[in-house]
């Protein structure tokens, strides 16, 4: 569904991507790991028509982005950040409802998806009514995650989703989010620093550096043929329970 | 959604409050201007030109010409331009303003012909003297001039210690007191400017010890003061005569032969008289000039009185009336109602256009201004050196473009209510988080939509405490608006210091402050109407 090839973009002198090809098959999940600054957020911008690149062309569905169409693709696209995503000002259901009314929705319709995603997510209806400054940090990201799906878009590209959640809140959002991908069959792109949570969510992991790709495989490829020295590190670098156990976490695949 | 209908609606009302009263002013021209427009008059800030206004409209009356007077429309420079600019077409003015303020470059002591032909060059007649000479002098209190021997200007040059408190006009006037302290070498230790109005106040109450006054001054008999003399003859000559549009004066004969009907007829004695009788006793102006008028008719133009025989006992028993009005309490309280509300409307409408305007056209500003950074930061500069001009001088800018009355105040506050909405606009927009601007760049809706939907929803409290913040200005700058003619709160706040009556300055200065609490108190229930709860909670923590 997205291909980038040879994508170069920069921000002063630092660059974000670095001559990157790569392509994400529809129906795929895909996770997208590195430290900060590696380009990972950058390439869900450069897919969304938020930021352009300084060379190489992106493909979506094999026609290339241009600026006339960027409306459309967005459409095509549900999106989900790390924080901050909700509008204040509206309820959860007003969020829920933006796209799909200017869309020229029924009343009935927006509110029969919002319903049902509710259920998905596993959010009681009354949830809807409120304002995101009154809902719990878990709630608001479930929320941001139905407002991605409202239109039922083909791709999901979400940056960081549970980067700002506890752990136990994130613990239950991670299943969520696993029976979500297997169930809706959609083109994920996952964002994370999170190397046990990207292996959990995701059957291709992508580990980025300095704008280059520096390992693309499974969880196990990464784990046991670690391409250099520095996918060595990043893979030791995440702390297991004491004492040392399986790097996996109980329910991997 | 709901909340945005709510904004909307505010809008819209405010386009009413906009298209009502432009229709108000549409209807008052068709009414009044069947063939010709009607012909005006203006008079300065101060009763003697009032009363010799309200005395050429009496006159113009009886020769069956009707003259609207725009009443008490500010100092020179504001009815000089409103002549020029054919908003009026005569004013009482001195000869010695023409030469010194008006006309530069001529000499002070210019013949007659000089200033008929310097005028006549800018399209304006002057009469021959009203009879009377109303110039500067310096004046100070009878206990004082005993105790210092002050008897003449050159006197006080010896007395550097005396607290001088000196009109603004006078300080700066090329004939005022630059030129004086030079020919009497004063050198005052303590010398402050002052509204003339305040002037005698200051005096009296010893806050001051040396005033300038004008010699026909009703306060000069008032207070008992002594006029000090000339003695080195510097004031220049301040015949009072009539300024006319030559045109207006083609146009109409019997304005002319109305102004030629005062010639010479009202003597510096008759003059104070008059101001006494408005100033200290309290009578109404239209009353005192009616009474003269019916004195002036009735010895010289018996013989040509057709009308006038009528007019004249209708004049005398308006005075009586006016004279024998004590009025009830409760209809004192009934008229003070009537008037509040008539101002009040004046005010409102003077407010609520030029708010409404601002708000127009200051939101798609300060939308484009947020949008493109460079024009953001040039469209600021333009409002913060608006904002920087003084209220007087904005006024006397306007003139020329739109006149005297309510236009040119609306336009000049216009220009005072742009920079607080422009700039909140501007900082509510530019200040949205960035998270939430990627959030709805993301969903893929038009740019037009993210506005409405999004970005001015949660600018809204910005917005409107910048629309609260140019209400507030508004409402205290628009009494200001009456030094042109524009009415509102401002009339009796610039009547009461003319008259030196504390109430009647009261009755405009309440008002106007009761209103600009109310309408702050306004917006910040519009405010709270306006946000959503989410959006309150969201920025409170």
């Amino acid at each position: 569904m997205f291909r980038l090839e040879q994508v170069t973009k920069r921000y002063g002198a630092l660059t974000a991507l670095d001559d990157l090809s790569i392509t994400f098959a529809a129906g795929t999940v895909s996770a997208i790991i590195g430290s900060s600054g590696s380009g990972k957020s950058t390439l869900l911008r450069l897919l969304l028509g938020l930021e352009w690149p300084d060379s190489g062309q992106i493909l979506v569905d094999d026609n290339a982005l241009a600026r006339a169409d960027r409306l459309a693709v967005r459409r095509r696209i549900g999106y989900v950040i790390q924080e901050g995503g909700l509008f204040p000002h509206l309820t959860a259901r007003g969020n829920l409802a933006l796209l799909p009314r200017h869309l020229r929705w029924p009343r009935a319709r927006i509110e029969t998806r919002a319903r049902e995603l509710a259920a998905l997510m596993q959010l009681p209806e009354s949830v809807l009514a409120r304002y995101p400054a009154e809902l719990s940090g878990g709630q608001r990201q479930r929320v941001a995650v139905m407002r991605a799906l409202m239109t039922d878009p083909p791709a999901l590209l979400l940056d960081e989703p549970l980067g700002a959640l506890d752990p136990l809140v994130r613990y239950e959002l991670q299943e969520s989010l696993q029976q979500l991908f297997a169930s809706l069959g959609k083109t994920v792109l996952l964002v994370t620093h999170d190397l046990p949570e990207a292996a959990f969510l995701a059957t291709r992991l992508v580990l980025m550096r300095s704008g280059r790709i520096v390992q693309d495989g499974h969880a196990a490829d990464l784990y046991e043929r670690p391409a250099d020295e520095f996918v060595r590190r990043f893979v030791a670098a995440q702390r297991g329970p004491p004492p040392l156990a399986a790097p996996l976490t109980p329910q991997s695949q | 959604m709901r909340r945005y209908r709510a904004l909307a609606g505010t809008l819209w009302c405010l386009g009413c409050v906009l298209a009502l009263s432009r229709t108000a002013a549409a209807a008052d021209t068709s009414a009044a201007a069947p063939t010709l427009a009607p012909a005006s008059i203006g008079s300065k800030n101060f009763t003697e030109s009032i009363i010799l206004a309200d005395i050429l409209q009496d006159q113009a009356q009886r020769r069956g010409l009707s003259l609207t007077h725009h009443r008490a429309m500010g100092g020179s420079a504001i009815l000089w331009q409103a002549l020029l600019n054919g908003s009026i077409d005569a004013y009482p003015e001195y000869t010695g303003t023409i030469t010194q303020q008006l006309l530069h470059g001529l000499p002070a002591h210019s013949s007659r012909a000089q200033l008929v032909a310097a005028l006549a060059a800018h399209g304006l007649g002057i009469s021959a003297s009203i009879g009377f000479e109303d110039r500067y002098a310096l004046a100070v209190r009878p206990a004082l001039a005993a105790r210092l021997h002050l008897r003449k200007l050159s006197d006080l040059a010896a007395h550097p210690e005396l607290h001088y408190a000196l009109s603004n006009e006078f300080m700066r006037r090329d004939d005022g007191w630059p030129g004086l302290r030079r020919v009497y070498r004063l050198a005052p230790r303590s010398l402050q400017g002052i509204d003339h109005g305040l002037a005698y106040r200051a005096l009296v109450s010893d806050a001051a010890d040396v005033i300038d006054v004008y010699t026909t001054d009703a306060q000069i008999e008032q207070y008992h003061l002594v006029v000090l003399r000339d003695d080195r003859h510097y004031f220049p000559s301040y015949q009072a005569v009539w300024l006319y549009r030559l045109q207006a004066a083609a146009r109409r004969p019997a304005l002319l032969a109305s102004i030629d009907d005062l010639d010479g007829r009202i003597d510096v004695r008759a003059m104070r008289r008059m101001n006494v009788a408005v100033q200290i006793q309290r009578r109404d102006d239209k009353a005192v000039a009616a009474q003269f008028v019916a004195t002036l008719a009735a010895p010289a133009r018996a013989a040509a009185a057709g009308p006038d025989a009528a007019a004249a006992p209708a004049a005398a028993g308006a005075a009586a009336a006016v004279a024998r009005a004590r009025p009830t309490r409760a209809a004192a309280m009934r008229a003070l109602g009537a008037r509040l509300l008539h101002l009040t409307r004046e005010h409102l409408a003077l407010v609520g256009v030029s708010l409404g305007l601002a708000l127009l056209i200051g939101l798609p500003i300060g939308i484009a201004a947020a949008r493109w950074a460079p024009l953001g930061r040039a469209v600021l500069a333009v409002c913060v050196v608006a904002q920087t001009v003084p209220t007087l001088a904005m006024l006397v800018f306007m003139i020329p473009l739109f006149g005297i009355g309510a236009k040119p105040a609306i336009a000049a506050l216009f220009f005072y209510s742009l920079l607080p909405i422009v700039r909140n606009t501007l900082t509510g927009l530019s200040g949205i988080p960035a998270p939430l601007e990627e959030s709805a760049a993301s969903l893929g809706l038009p740019w037009h939509v993210r506005l409405l939907r999004i970005e001015l929803p949660l600018a809204t409290p910005m917005i409107i405490a910048g629309i609260s913040t140019a209400a507030v200005i508004n409402v205290g700058t628009a009494t200001l608006g009456a030094l042109i003619g524009a009415g509102g709160y401002g009339d009796p706040i610039l009547t009461g210091i003319r008259l030196n009556d504390l109430s009647l300055i009261l009755e405009g200065a309440i008002p106007a402050a009761v209103l600009a609490l109310v309408v702050m108190a306004a917006f910040q229930l519009l405010e709270r109407v306006l946000t959503p709860r989410g959006l309150r909670r969201f920025l409170d923590g």
